[in-house]
């Protein structure tokens, strides 16, 4: 029996049918085909902050994701989430407790801002949690091989031989 | 200096900071976010050139000139080395250690290093290393601003090189986020064209290559031989190898360098990136060199050769283009000693402090503990650069073979060999600084005529080698760790033409899909 879920996913950029084609325009020939989709989890934070600049603080606002599998963050570019209806077995379950995710998301943000403004200053970061949303991923079979794609930026990377 | 060099200076400045005003009033905040999310979006040229400005420190200004004027044209095999370096550097680790380092959830070179060698120890012992050595390269830095700034303004060294420190500690707790944005491409370019016009003016001055070649010649032929001087260094293999090794596999060591691995968006990206960097340094990187031998002509009574560049353009070029290259000069050097004492103090505060002494720290003791040694490492570099300050180039020729010695196996084997282990890693780097700093400092390269970077680099391979086979049954290396390095390596039977389009930061959701795909079966 399939089971129905409503889930916050984030808006896609990228159809099926686009990301076939675009992996389609490399093959020269090889089949291609799209298998399925799978909703990969993420805990969503947004982080204020403050920068120095020489001109006062500058308020800034940020996304920051943190990977609901392997507990990895990054700050993220702004999206938009839509309320979808999936069916269950094509949603990976988070394993990351919201705590550790508050942590991670914390360390992130700050190490961030200090390597990418290149100063060593407070940065006053306050997060807030959103909760977990989900991103969906386009698997497509070529030859004996799988290939992911995003479907929010339409980057691509090849699944372990081990799974293929 | 005239006033007009002065005024060019100045001017430069004022435009950098009117770019950056604008672009902060007219963002209101939001140029802000998009500078944060949008820099690991930059093309490979940006990439690459931002990398090369940073990269080239006050030692091409400064070192490398004098190395030159010093030694003629045996100094190119310091340039030769220096040359293919960072594409080098790529191939060897840059793919795989962006994966894994994203794989195992690092933030820095130090963490990274210890996720894949799991000890505290790792993180201690490397930490400790490179803020020592680190602060060794930041020395070098302030000494080449001191020197520039006092040749620029006319003004006493102790009081110019008081300046420098001032200016490049404000840069660092203020923020050099101007620079970053706006800067370090036009710097880079500038670099380029202003260390090429000096060297083109040289050549115009000695009427071209052969006309100087035979010059230096008639003054002293031994310049023109790859001996150096009175063919000091005739035979020395051991010390030519350690030159054209220092800053090609020296690369590899160093945790400022490797950490630009980790922040690479895509194999493609990557590969353009090092192109790019390399076409740069066929250009850039042996005009030092060339201008300091050149300068044995230009200024024969030259009294401190590491001056030779500074001087050389303030004899030959217009005023107004010597005050646009040297404040291009001066802010490479800021640049770079501001990115060095950023990665001392990320050191001290994340992989020492917080991992150590604080695991709660908040973020504001972490800022106080990252500024206090950032100004510890700043005053004793200016007590050092004040009483007796040692040449540039000794200084970076120290600090690179000590660091690529104790680090250049522990990077390129967690990536290549699955058998380097904790114990191996371990030894190494401590038998690996260890060797390069005695044999410097004990006078063996004259003795044995083989260069520390050479000898450091052998004994901590040979050390990783040996320790890591004895040491196999008591600390294998963990199941994770080897299972990372797998997907790291393998790419499945897809096509190699994927593997330009795959992207890094995917590597996590890649596995992790991977392992849900193959846990769910194929029903979905």
């Amino acid at each position: 029996m399939v089971k129905e879920k409503l889930l916050t996913v984030i808006r896609e950029q990228v159809d099926s049918a686009t990301a076939l084609q675009n992996i389609a325009g490399m093959t020269g020939g090889v089949s291609v085909v799209v298998e399925r989709s799978v909703l990969y989890p993420y805990i969503r934070f947004t982080a204020s902050c403050s920068v120095p600049t020489m001109i006062g603080r500058k308020a800034i606002s940020v996304d920051c994701l943190v990977d609901g599998i392997n507990g990895l963050g990054a700050t993220a570019d702004p999206f938009s989430t839509e309320r979808t209806v999936i069916c269950d077995e094509v949603r990976l379950q988070s394993k990351i407790t919201n705590e550790a995710a508050q942590r991670i998301a914390q360390r992130t943000v700050t190490h961030q801002l200090g390597r990418q403004f290149r100063m060593i200053a407070p940065f006053d970061v306050q997060l807030e949690a959103a909760g977990t949303i989900y991103k969906r991923f386009w698997i497509i079979r070529i030859g004996g091989g799988r290939i992911m794609t995003d479907s929010v930026t339409g980057n691509m990377h090849t699944l372990s031989a081990t799974a293929a | 200096m005239s006033g007009t060099v002065i005024l060019f200076l100045v001017l430069y400045y004022v435009v950098v900071l009117g770019i950056g005003y604008w672009a902060l009033r007219r963002g209101a905040g939001k140029d802000l976010e998009g500078y944060l999310l949008g820099g690991r979006q930059v093309g490979p040229i940006t990439t690459a050139l931002t990398m090369q400005s940073t990269a080239m420190s006050g030692y091409m200004f400064l070192g490398a000139g004098g190395l030159g004027f010093a030694q003629g044209y045996w100094a190119l095999w310091y340039a030769a080395g220096d040359i293919g370096g960072g594409l080098l550097n790529l191939s060897v680790i840059g793919r795989r250690m962006r994966k894994l380092s994203q794989m195992m959830g690092a933030l820095t070179a130090i963490e990274y290093l210890e996720k894949r060698y799991p000890s505290p120890a790792i993180r201690l012992v490397a930490g400790t290393l490179t803020i020592f050595l680190l602060g060794f390269y930041v020395l070098a830095q302030l000494i080449a601003g001191g020197k520039g700034m006092a040749l620029v303004t006319g003004i006493s060294y102790p009081l110019a090189l008081a300046i420098a420190v001032g200016i490049i500690l404000i840069y660092t707790f203020m923020g050099g986020y101007l620079a970053v944005a706006y800067t370090d491409f036009f710097q880079s370019l500038v670099m380029l064209v202003g260390v090429m016009w000096i060297m083109i003016a040289a050549l115009s001055e000695l009427g071209g290559f052969t006309a100087a070649n035979v010059a230096i010649g008639e003054l002293d032929p031994t310049l023109l031989s790859v001996w150096g001087r009175g063919l000091g260094f005739e035979g020395q293999w051991g010390v030519v190898a350690g030159a054209l090794l220092i800053f090609s596999v020296g690369y590899m060591g160093w945790p400022h360098v490797v950490t630009r691995h980790m922040a690479m968006s895509s194999p493609a990206t990557a590969r353009r990136a090092g192109f790019w960097a390399t076409i740069w340094s066929l250009f850039f990187v042996p005009a030092p060199y060339l201008v300091g031998i050149f300068a044995i002509l230009i200024l024969p009574g030259l009294d401190d050769p590491e001056m030779a560049i500074f001087q050389v353009a303030e004899q030959l070029l217009p005023a107004a283009v010597t005050g646009l290259v040297m404040a291009a000069i001066m802010a490479a050097i800021m640049s770079t000693a501001d990115s060095l004492l950023l990665q001392t103090g990320s050191i001290a505060s994340r992989d020492i402090y917080e991992r150590f002494i604080n695991p709660r720290a908040s973020e504001r003791q972490m800022v106080m503990v990252s500024r206090g040694l950032v100004l510890a490492v700043a005053l004793v570099g200016y007590a050092i650069a004040l009483v007796e300050p040692p040449t540039v180039f000794s200084i970076v020729i120290f600090a690179t073979s000590v660091l690529g010695s104790a680090f250049l196996p522990a990077y390129v084997c967690a990536v290549w060999w699955k058998k380097a282990n904790t114990p191996g890693a371990l030894a190494s780097m401590i038998v690996g600084a260890s060797v390069a700093f005695i044999w410097q400092y004990a006078g063996l390269v004259e003795t044995t005529q083989m260069h520390p970077m050479l000898t450091g680099v052998m004994s901590s391979t040979i050390t990783m080698i040996v320790v890591s086979l004895a040491t196999q049954k008591i600390s294998p290396v963990p199941r994770h760790v080897l299972d990372a390095m797998n997907v790291s390596a393998a790419v499945g039977p897809i096509p190699a033409r994927y593997l330009d389009a795959t992207e890094f930061g995917l590597a996590n959701e890649a596995a992790a899909i991977a392992n849900g795909l193959e846990e769910g079966g194929q029903n979905g």
